[in-house]
């Protein structure tokens, strides 16, 4: 599915979008937790 | 895309292993271990631009190293090899030293040997007293380069005018 450009977001879609990106760090390091254990580093 | 660990191991002080497609990690010599990488963007600049993270295991202020600083110079240099690379990044503010971040990312870039080749456009977001500090990295030769910079501009403009939640 195209991803819709943030200038068409509704101010709700905005602000949600907004802190979504805001704890992006916690979603990459589940990821990086979870590529470690696949690894055998943790 | 894909970043190549055998290009940063050239020239970086501490072995690099590769996790994923844009991530790593290495230990000091002090054993603090570093993840560091990119993340796609998902919702204002998607396929177009990463999120660039680092962390330590502990998350915690580690002794001062200059080569950490020799290791993320080298995963950035990588990434910027891609020709339609932007960086973002957003200061992480768990700790309350995200304005200390903010600096150590514009002492980095004013002191990276190849600083002419990029532009660092920094903001600040006051959301009624919250900073949040971000800023996007592109290079200079960038195809979509006034786009992207015109792009972000808008996106800080109207978080800017729309973020009216008071933060916790």
């Amino acid at each position: 599915m195209e991803q819709k450009a943030f200038q068409q977001y509704s101010d709700a879609e905005f602000r949600d979008a907004l802190i979504a990106t805001m704890n992006l760090k916690q979603e990459w390091m589940a990821s990086v937790d979870k590529r470690e254990k696949e690894l055998g580093l943790r | 895309m894909r970043l190549s660990v055998d290009n940063i191991n050239q020239t970086a002080p501490y072995w690099v292993i590769q996790l994923d497609d844009m991530t790593f990690r290495f230990v000091t010599k002090n054993g603090v271990i570093y993840r560091v990488g990119f993340y796609k963007d998902q919702y204002f600049l998607g396929d177009r631009a990463y999120h660039f993270f680092i962390a330590n295991e502990t998350n915690t202020i580690s002794p001062k190293d200059v080569d950490v600083y020799k290791v993320i110079t080298c995963v950035i240099e990588e990434f910027f090899r891609q020709d339609k690379s932007v960086m973002l990044y957003i200061c992480d503010p768990y700790d309350h030293r995200e304005a200390i971040r903010d600096n150590l990312y514009k002492r980095w870039f004013n002191s990276y040997p190849k600083h002419d080749e990029l532009t660092l456009q920094a903001e600040e977001l006051d959301f009624e007293g919250y900073i949040v500090y971000t800023g996007m990295i592109l290079r200079n030769d960038h195809p979509e380069y006034e786009e992207l910079l015109t792009t972000y501009k808008a996106f800080v403009q109207r978080a800017i005018n729309i973020y009216k939640v008071q933060p916790k």
